[in-house]
């Protein structure tokens, strides 16, 4: 007489919740995405030991400055007359905006002194100098 | 008798649903930067509209000059530092002026001609010797 072997049963992992998991992930990702509007110009940051992360993205508005003395703000080229009237409608648009001076570590003081007075001109104030951390 | 038509329960197929919200998950997934916005934080002053010389006690002056060479100390007894130096000296100021009752402020002068690396370091410096009262003078 041959014994019955007992039959083991079927062992997958059920897969229905996968969806409600993915969703979840989807709208994590959807809520913290951030897009990047603008591009900018080239600049090698100078790096600094209290480099600090700079919290608020959607506050941050970008100002680069190359070596050339090139100012880009919104991916326009500027000069530096021209800066203060950008820059006070978007501390009229925002009033906590951030102000990321994105500057060639190679660049002259002098260009610095122009863009801060620009700046104090437009009475946006709250500035981050953007550096790598050492 | 009349049976009554049973209808037919319609549905529709959500099977493809899980693979949607995978591709948008997927596109978010790839799109999304990790946030890099690093960098010294710093308030400007106000616009001055008239500015009246203040005789206040425990400033300590740092001048950067065309040739990046630094001078560091209080007004009248600067003396030439690297820099790297900056961070001991000013920690050691800080300690005299406290004692004597009163608060550091470090004001930073620069030439237009100085880099701006060296300006970020001297920033750097102050801030790693734990001094808030900042001030940069204009020319």
């Amino acid at each position: 007489m041959r014994i019955a072997t007992k039959k083991s049963p079927p062992q997958a992992i059920s897969t229905a919740s996968m969806p409600d998991i993915i969703f979840l992930l989807l709208i994590f990702f959807m809520v913290s995405t951030v897009f990047r509007e603008f591009k900018g110009i080239p600049v090698r940051m100078p790096s600094a030991v209290n480099s600090m992360k700079i919290d608020g993205k959607r506050n941050i508005s970008y100002c680069f400055v190359d070596v050339n003395d090139r100012i880009s703000v919104d991916d326009k080229l500027l000069g530096v007359k021209d800066l203060t009237p950008v820059m006070y409608l978007k501390r009229s648009n925002n009033p906590r905006v951030i102000i990321s001076l994105k500057v060639d570590e190679n660049c002259k003081n002098d260009i610095i002194d122009k863009v801060h007075k620009a700046l104090q001109e437009a009475d946006a104030r709250r500035i981050v100098y953007a550096a790598k951390s050492k | 008798m009349l049976k009554p038509k049973q209808r037919r329960e319609s549905e529709i197929n959500s099977s493809s649903m899980a693979d949607i919200t995978f591709l948008l998950l997927i596109f978010f997934l790839v799109t999304t930067t990790v946030s890099s916005d690093k960098g010294i934080k710093f308030l400007l002053p106000q616009k001055a509209t008239d500015v009246t010389p203040t005789k206040v006690k425990g400033v300590v002056n740092i001048f950067l000059n065309d040739d990046n060479q630094v001078l560091l100390g209080k007004k009248g007894k600067e003396e030439e530092v690297s820099l790297q130096q900056i961070k001991s000296r000013l920690t050691l100021l800080d300690r005299e002026i406290s004692a004597q009752g009163d608060s550091i402020i470090v004001s930073i002068k620069v030439t237009s001609g100085s880099l701006y690396k060296n300006y970020i370091e001297i920033l750097d410096q102050v801030k790693s010797a734990k001094i808030d009262r900042i001030s940069l003078a204009q020319e």
